[in-house]
């Protein structure tokens, strides 16, 4: 599903964001980032997303390049930066449609994606709203439903739970789960670290750009939590 | 005060992006940032230099007649005109509605302290516009009439007090269009309508003063046109005229006084009002209860589009900058119509021929004025990454920026043509350079536009006058559109050759053809490096 390969990011020169960093998501994870703040957990997911350049490294999304081929790697995946800065002059109905349109996605097909999703983050009724009188828990969920529209394979999550009340945040990882049954794969950040330690079947640990554990979570952790693993990794790694 | 000046610093160093500049980390946005900053400096100096030249012109003439104060006067009066409009538009964005509201006051400090340091940062800008085209006509004044020691301490200080009039007195009348609008269904419609009335108002205003030259009576005591003309729209440019060259004292107090009186007036009105004016503009109307519907389909081109279209229209200050462009070329259409043999008078040129020559110009000049696609790209703002995750190429993305501009201007070109057709009746070769000239300026400005816009986008604004006024790419392409109207118009008239409409002809299309194959070839390598 996603192979990245030696993925390097600098910014200003000699400063590397991510430092040489490789990983699989198979079509069926749900793939935790963690780390520190600034360890390089959005560049990396910018840069596979195609919102970010990379100096060196490979990122292939089902076997195509995001370097050589964006839009083909684009109509695979969704993704949502952690402070989603929606179009405010939009209604929320109209920027669906308008993701919908960009995707492709069917008359019928959006209809029903439209309801399913938008009732199940309890958004139905705000939808003619403006994005810009939403609050920031509501934009988040807008946003989740524009990246379910196109019923994408691999989603790019960047803290997704943030802004989220109890009852979106369980609801956003039943459909997580739901997903993943069917083929498609997360790859996300956050710093929850119960619930990547519940949600996830694998993860990955970054520290100053550098990946410093990733694959399955029992074998990741052993028989520790993950905060100690974390703790201990990034603080002595 | 001490409130006062830390918020203005906070302020102060967004302005122009300069602070970005000296503290970005990542190389190709601190290249873009310069870039930007770069082609702001090159527009400040050719404004100054357009100030040069005006100044001296104007000296000369008045220096002839014996009248040379007028020209403080005149230039005083321009730049306050000038800094009056761009406070009205910029007020909603600037002093409400802005982006870092909700923090700035959470602080501990005092509402009437944020107030002052919004009007202020108003104030610098203005004041840069202020200092670029009154201190040309300053040292032209002090060259030809070598007044008294005490002028020039005198002139740096009343250039600082000037700009302040028009800022408070435009931040009021934007405030007041702000609160007259801000619960009004269609309150951008209003914004615009209203905006546009105001501008087209001062235009008239100085257009009818200016058919004063037009009477050969007075030409003869060029102060008694003046004078009556400068401190009838504007008093205070008279006062800035009478203190600098007769040393007069209670001009001097006046502007001092007044200055001071509209500056506490609006702090102190504001420190009242600022806090709610602000949460009325926030407080977005809830839209009715949705109900799930079938929707409609459309194509990737008509969605992106749509998008441009909605984006456009969401804000005032983007349509009034762009279209008033086109409403310009339309009244200017009608005009020729009407009163044909009038606007020859008023522009000294003796016979239609002349006229029909230079129309097409004029109207490509028009129609540069109107580009969209100059801070299109910076419109963007924060939203960008949502076009740049997505399985869009950077041809339709630049398209669809590219039709707003030909949805515009079109239309506008081919009223005007027609009008102006009918009005001078000209052959049929001008008749035919009538539409295609302005049609070749429109699609070479709306690329240039993108061209220059992508390569300096001013992403990370608060307010959007920010993007719309203040980015390099605007200035670029306004001056640059002012020059390409400019220069081919002179020589057409000058040199009377039907062969100078053809050569610029191809000499756009040469243009637009080239910058857009540019745009395609690189469009999505220049996008992934926008931030």
């Amino acid at each position: 599903m996603l192979t990245i390969e030696h993925l390097t990011k600098c910014y200003g020169g000699d400063v590397k964001a991510v430092d040489d960093l490789s990983l699989t998501v198979m079509p069926g994870d749900i793939y935790g980032f963690i780390g520190h703040n600034g360890a390089g957990k959005t560049t990396t997911l910018r840069a596979i997303a195609g919102i970010l350049s990379f100096e060196s490294g490979s990122i292939h999304v089902n076997g195509k390049s995001i370097a050589e081929d964006p839009i083909a790697c684009k109509q695979q995946m969704a993704y949502i930066p952690d402070n989603p800065d929606l179009y405010e002059h939009l209604t929320g109905i109209q920027y669906l449609n308008f993701v919908a349109d960009i995707y492709g996605v069917s008359a019928a097909d959006r209809d029903e994606r439209i309801k399913k999703y938008a009732d199940a983050f309890e958004m139905t009724p705000r939808l003619n709203d403006l994005i810009g009188s939403c609050s920031h828990g509501m934009k988040q969920k807008i946003a989740l439903i524009s990246a379910l529209i196109h019923n994408p394979k691999l989603l790019l999550l960047d803290e997704p739970f943030v802004g989220l009340d109890p009852k979106a945040a369980h609801m956003l990882k039943t459909i997580m789960a739901e997903l993943c049954n069917s083929g498609s794969a997360f790859f996300f950040s956050t710093h929850v670290l119960e619930v990547a330690e519940k949600l996830c079947n694998k993860i990955a640990i970054i520290k100053n750009g550098k990946l410093i554990a990733a694959g399955e979570m029992d074998k990741v952790k052993g028989d520790e939590s993950l905060e100690t693993l974390f703790l201990e990794l990034t603080d002595n790694a | 005060m001490r409130e006062f000046w830390i918020l203005t610093k906070l302020q102060v160093s967004s302005l122009f992006g300069i602070n970005k500049i000296l503290h970005m980390k990542n190389e190709d946005e601190k290249k873009q940032g310069k870039r930007a900053l770069g082609a702001l400096i090159a527009m400040v100096f050719a404004l100054g230099y357009m100030s040069i030249l005006y100044s001296y012109m104007l000296g000369s003439a008045f220096q002839l007649f014996g009248t040379l104060p007028t020209l403080l006067g005149i230039m005083a009066l321009a730049t306050s005109l000038l800094i009056l409009m761009f406070s009205i538009f910029e007020t909603k964005g600037v002093l409400f509605g802005f982006g870092d509201f909700d923090i700035v006051m959470s602080w501990p400090v005092n509402v009437r302290a944020v107030a002052a340091s919004r009007v202020f940062t108003m104030y610098a800008y203005n004041f840069v516009y202020a200092f670029v085209l009154l201190l040309p006509a300053g040292v032209i004044y002090a060259i030809m009439a070598a007044p008294p020691l005490w002028y020039y301490p005198l002139y740096l200080v009343l250039i600082f007090l000037l700009p302040a009039l028009p800022t408070i007195i435009g931040a009021l009348l934007g405030t007041l269009l702000t609160v007259a609008t801000s619960r009004m269904k269609k309150s951008n419609l209003m914004n615009v309508l209203v905006q546009m009335v105001l501008v087209f108002g001062l235009m008239i205003v100085s257009m009818r003063s200016g058919m004063a030259f037009q009477d050969p009576s007075k030409l003869a005591n060029f102060a008694e046109v003046f004078r009556p003309m400068i401190k009838g729209i504007y008093p205070p440019a008279q006062w800035f005229q009478d203190a600098l060259a007769t040393g007069s004292l209670p001009a001097m107090l006046w502007l001092l006084l007044l200055t001071l009186a509209t500056i506490a007036l609006l702090i102190f009105w504001l420190g009242k009002n600022f806090v709610v004016i602000n949460s009325r503009i926030k407080s977005k109307p809830r839209g009715e209860t949705f109900v799930m519907k079938r929707q409609v389909h459309s194509t990737r081109t008509s969605a992106l589009f749509k998008r441009e279209l909605a984006r456009y229209f969401s804000s005032s200050l983007y349509v009034v900058n762009t279209a008033f462009g086109y409403v310009m070329m339309i009244a200017a259409g009608i005009a020729l119509l009407v009163k044909a043999e009038d606007v020859l008078k008023f522009l000294d040129i003796p016979e239609v021929p002349s006229l029909t020559i230079l129309v097409p110009f004029v109207l490509g000049w028009m129609a540069s004025l109107g580009t969209t696609t100059a801070s299109s790209i910076s419109m963007e703002g924060k939203s960008l990454w949502i076009i740049k995750s997505m399985p869009v190429s950077a041809k339709d993305w630049l398209s669809a920026k590219l039709k707003i501009t030909l949805m515009l201007a079109i239309p506008s070109i081919l009223i005007t043509g027609t009008l102006v057709t009918i009005g001078l009746k000209p052959g049929l070769l001008d008749a035919i350079w009538t539409y295609l000239l302005p049609l070749a300026y429109t699609f070479a400005f709306g690329v240039l536009g993108l061209w220059v816009n992508i390569r300096m986008p001013r992403l990370d604004w608060h307010s959007e006058a920010e993007a719309i006024k203040q980015g390099g790419a605007t200035m670029v392409t306004v001056f640059a559109g002012m020059g390409a109207g400019f220069l081919p118009a002179v020589l057409a008239v000058a040199t009377g050759s039907a062969l100078v409409a053809p050569i610029t002809f191809a000499i756009l299309v040469g243009m637009t053809i080239w910058m857009w194959s540019s745009l395609v070839r690189n469009g999505e390598r220049l996008l992934l490096l926008l931030h």
